[in-house]
């Protein structure tokens, strides 16, 4: 995972728990260097419902943790490792 | 908590979630601050338009709900009693109605509004997910018939309305945002149900009131009022309608009930608590920030007439007998006072049909062809040449493919008639560059014609050009309204008053000479067909006599009537000419005597700074730098023209009083030809009078716009007393303590403020 | 009072912070943070910060950009504009307007455009006073509900001539 920069998690479907019980999934599109995240086509899951919101900023401090699913993750990997692979 | 991890469960299927969280807080801990991490070909500027966690203006999941709003139930039916429960529906189905007009008249959205009723998002939530026709999931079940039909019919014609508001709005004539918010939330509004469905479900449920309920007055009435409201849908003119008789009928008992309903007393009982929420922004996707719901304020059931009274007037428009009466029904209906949003989002569309007609009356390219024939081209060689031309021949092929590019831009005019005060301006900035091309185009073919010796002589080295006229006359007209529009909505600064009426004051005269040239070609021809009848009773019997009668018989019966008429019209735009002329010419009096006692500018040397007093003129006259005809005159003949109207020394007083004794014979006539021109109003079609107004459709919003031009003759007399007691015989040069004002008199026209001299 | 006037230090994340405490406590339109980074990241030279004496706390600031408008012309655009309550009728939103409006001039923009409430009568003769001129108005523009004025300062001709003609290849003759 080392080799991965920010800007491989680009384009990546992730899921953000934030303060609330909230998860959000949504497609990262920009991050700032605190990692304020800005989330599209985000998808809102609590305890009563699951809704759309779509282009969502979600600011450094209300996220409690950033996950990916492994497949994405390795999908993401391979396509860094091919990159890699063409510039040597 | 366990349902989150539930929910987190089925999200992600078989799928194992990985933490990236600190190696991503490590990633950005390396970037250097101006860094944004994105894709190269996302816009950041859409980003401004995102929501925000937790920030609570951005945040509607941190909407606070009470515990009444959480536990709020739709399948109960509350109230202890049947009359308790009549009074529970009975105050749902008010809040929810007047919601309505909040919705419409105050600009507000429908979540805070329409949609803040559970009842209404529950049902519609069930719609949305089954969207059957026949209703079947879209329902109550409390068990009590005054819920499960009553209010339901309530709920099902609020829906429908709004639907019918939605159709309105997707035609694009008003602005989202802006005129009308539309978000329905995702909800579908009864897309697939037909009208008759919900208003036959209505129709149950007043028998029922009827015959069970007695005493539910109030809530069969509320019925009636939307039920009415649904029935709107009808006016629209999608495909061949009902008459339009029926449809006045839906909007009179609109009316009608709206009046009872304002007289009741308020209710004491009060909406079930958390029947009214703003819980529905919190549970459906929403992309828009959290806003609190709106209570209504009390003027709703007037708001409800202004509505009806305003689509009213909108139908009204059928009964037009000529296209000048169109013309100017769009002129006035807007005019004095901007008409109900539905009322304006409906007029393009019931003018100006999907099928390519107008009113069922006339195509569009024959609607355009009767503007010119109501005004410059009857009686023309060119007229003629089209009447006898074949179909096909290359001037009527020429021609009806002028007349397509004429509609486009009058699709533009009629529909600017029906904006909001800003949208209108900015109409006829765009529109001018249509009506500029279109005059240079028709030109040439017009001088195309004239080469081939179609042309109208109207004396000495000059020729009428009717295509090309009435162009030149609605694109005058245009700059005019544009330029004119700026003082009601406050654009200008009282040093610009000067340039701006001293442009519209050329403009005028532009105009003025421009329908002089008509009423020259008019009489033209009006003496020739007499003549004719003249030359008839000097011929002997024969040939020649026959020939020349069927010719004067013709003009007789087919041009003569459309010539008179015209010649009137054009009267009446040449005196409404004059008093635009006089009105701007007395506003640049007033600015030229202040500027002459040193009190206000015509440049403004603030943006020397930055800018200079003549970058900032040319950028006031962006709109018109383009325009051909008229030339727009040089900035140093705007500054020069200015001296000529200012008073010098020496003998000030003098020339002061001059100018004064100018002013007021130039009102005095004004004031006549606006007492004219009321009075041909209030004539109407009389056959009698010199004018033809062709206002007799909207002749109350003519009256009163007449009335108001009116007043602001006679604030200008009062103020140019008020400027002669004070300036008097003072020296110019003692004025150094006083500061001018602009004031608008009561009811008087806004495109014409006052100047006025205070003390500092 | 000694008023200190200096351009954004993009580097120094706190700066952010700054403007976005300045302009919320003033506006009522709800701004992200993502807001602030489209301005601030993408224009930090238009970013202007007053300081009062020695503070390294801005009492004041302006955001602004500068881009192209229509393919016609380069139009300099001020977003933001607060000094906090206590140090306001001392010229200090004045001072940072112009500091902008002049690195906009040096920077080659045609115009300076902004819009603003109707009702805001000081910000109406703050850049009036400027010789920003009233082109348009426009219906219901903000959130509440009030109509605004688009003000523009036109700094070449350019400004003066509307895009359609810009655009347009200019005829050689032959």
């Amino acid at each position: 995972m080392d080799l991965l920069k920010l800007h491989d998690f680009i384009g990546a479907r992730v899921f953000v728990t934030v303060a609330g019980n909230r998860l959000l999934s949504g497609t990262l599109v920009a991050s700032d260097c605190e990692l304020n995240l800005l989330l599209d086509n985000v998808e809102e899951t609590t305890s009563e419902t699951r809704r759309r919101l779509g282009l969502v900023s979600v600011p450094e401090n209300t996220i409690e943790s950033i996950k990916l699913h492994e497949s994405a993750l390795n999908s993401i990997l391979k396509r860094k490792q091919t990159l890699l692979r063409d510039i040597v | 908590m366990a349902s989150l991890e539930d929910n987190i469960g089925a999200l992600s299927i078989s799928d194992k979630l990985v933490d990236v969280t600190n190696h991503l807080k490590t990633l950005a801990r390396h970037l250097q601050s101006e860094s944004i991490i994105k894709a190269p070909q996302f816009d950041l500027f859409e980003g401004t338009h995102s929501l925000e966690i937790n920030n609570t203006k951005l945040d509607s999941s941190l909407l606070k709900l009470s515990v009444d709003e959480l536990n709020f139930d739709c399948q109960t039916s509350y109230g202890e009693s049947d009359e308790e429960k009549v009074a529970f529906v009975t105050a749902i189905a008010d809040r929810l109605c007047r919601s309505i007009m909040v919705w419409l008249n105050d600009y507000q959205t429908l979540p805070t509004t329409v949609l803040s009723c559970r009842y209404v998002e529950d049902m519609m939530y069930s719609f949305t997910e089954d969207p059957t026709s026949d209703l079947s999931t879209c329902r109550l079940k409390t068990g009590h018939e005054i819920y499960d039909q009553v209010l339901v019919s309530c709920i099902l014609t609020t829906c429908y309305f709004v639907k019918v508001v939605q159709t309105l709005f997707k035609a694009g004539v008003v602005f989202e945002e802006e005129d009308l918010n539309c978000n329905t939330m995702g909800l579908n509004m009864l897309s697939t149900v037909a009208l008759t469905t919900v208003t036959s479900h209505a129709e149950n449920s007043l028998k029922l009131l009827r015959n069970k309920y007695p005493n539910a007055h109030q809530l069969a009435l509320i019925l009636q009022l939307l039920d009415s409201l649904a029935r709107i849908h009808d006016l629209i003119p999608v495909d061949q309608t009902d008459s339009a008789a029926d449809n006045r009928g839906t909007l009179e008992v609109l009316i009608r009930c709206a009046k009872q309903l304002k007289e009741l007393p308020a209710t004491t009982i009060k909406v079930p608590n958390g029947s009214f929420s703003p819980g529905i922004q919190k549970r459906l996707s929403n992309q828009f920030p959290p806003r609190a719901i709106v209570e209504p304020r009390g003027n709703e059931y007037d708001a409800f007439i202004t509505m009806a009274e305003d689509i009213l007037k909108v139908l009204e428009v059928d009964a037009a007998n000529s296209v000048v009466e169109i013309n100017q029904f769009a002129f006035f209906f807007n005019r004095s006072r901007q008409r109900h949003v539905v009322a304006r989002a409906l007029f393009p569309l019931y003018l100006m049909r999907d099928d390519q007609m107008i009113l069922d009356k006339f195509t569009f390219n024959d609607f355009s062809k009767q503007h010119f024939m109501e005004f410059s081209l009857c009686g023309t060689q060119l007229a003629t040449s089209l009447r006898i031309q074949p179909q096909d021949s290359p001037l009527v092929v020429k021609f009806e493919s002028f007349m397509q590019e004429v509609s486009a831009v009058l699709f533009e005019w009629y529909q600017n008639a029906s904006q909001n005060t800003c949208r209108y301006r900015q109409g006829y900035n765009r529109q001018l560059l249509l009506w500029d091309s279109l005059q240079a185009q028709i030109e040439v073919f017009e001088m195309e014609l004239e080469s081939q010796g179609i042309k109208d002589e109207l004396g000495e080295e000059s020729t009428l050009l009717p295509l090309t006229t009435w162009v030149y006359f609605m694109k005058l007209t245009a700059m005019m309204e544009f330029v004119l529009k700026g003082f009601e909505l406050d654009v200008y600064k009282p040093w610009e008053f000067y340039t701006m009426y001293w442009y519209s004051y050329y403009l005028a005269q532009h105009l003025e000479n421009n329908l002089q040239r008509v009423q020259r070609h008019l009489e033209q021809r009006i003496a020739v067909i007499q003549a004719m009848n003249k030359k008839l009773k000097k011929l002997k019997a024969g040939a020649k006599k026959d020939s020349l009668r069927s010719s004067y018989r013709w003009c007789m019966d087919h041009e003569m009537p459309q010539l008179r008429s015209n010649f009137k019209y054009v009267e009446y735009l040449l005196k409404k000419c004059t008093l635009s002329k006089t009105l701007a010419l007395v506003e640049v009096f007033h600015f030229a005597i202040i500027k002459s006692i040193g009190v206000i500018d015509n440049r403004d040397l603030s943006s020397s700074r930055f800018s200079s007093p003549e970058l900032v003129h040319k950028l006031r006259f962006k709109t018109f730098s383009s325009i051909g005809i008229p030339e727009l005159p040089s900035y140093s003949a705007f500054q020069n023209s200015l001296n000529e109207f200012m008073i010098q020394e020496p003998m000030f007083t003098v020339k002061f009083q001059r100018s004064v004794e100018f002013i007021q014979s130039e009102l005095a006539k004004a004031k006549a030809a606006v007492d004219f021109i009321s009075n041909a109003i209030r004539q109407g079609e009389d056959k009698d009078h010199e004018l033809i107004t062709g206002t007799h459709l909207v002749k109350d919003q003519a009256l009163e716009y007449y009335e108001s031009i009116l007043k602001s003759i006679e604030a200008l007399k009062s103020n140019t007393n008020s400027l002669h007691d004070q300036i008097g015989s003072k020296s110019p040069n003692s004025f150094t303590s006083y500061k001018i004002r602009v004031q608008t008199a009561p009811q008087a026209c806004s495109y014409y403020p006052l100047l006025t001299l205070q003390k500092k | 009072m000694d008023v200190r006037y200096r351009q954004l230090n993009i580097s120094d994340n706190n700066e952010l912070r700054h403007v976005q405490r300045l302009i919320d406590a003033d506006l009522s339109e709800p701004y992200s943070v993502y807001v602030y980074r489209y301005f601030l990241n993408q224009w930090p030279e238009l970013c202007y910060l007053a300081f009062k004496g020695d503070d390294t706390t801005p009492i004041g600031c302006v955001v602004c950009k500068s881009e192209q408008h229509r393919g016609a012309r380069l139009r300099g655009y001020i977003g933001m504009l607060a000094v906090a309550k206590e140090h306001r009728k001392k010229g200090i939103a004045k001072r940072l307007v112009t500091i902008a409006i002049e690195h906009m001039q040096k920077t080659g923009c045609d115009e300076v455009m902004l819009e603003t409430e109707v009702e805001n009568v000081a910000a109406l003769r703050l850049y009036e006073g400027l010789g920003f001129i009233r082109l348009k108005r426009m219906f219901r523009y903000y959130l509440n509900q009030g109509d605004a004025f688009k003000l523009i300062l036109p700094l070449t001709e350019r400004s003066c001539t509307r895009s359609t003609f810009l655009l347009q290849p200019e005829t050689e003759l032959a």
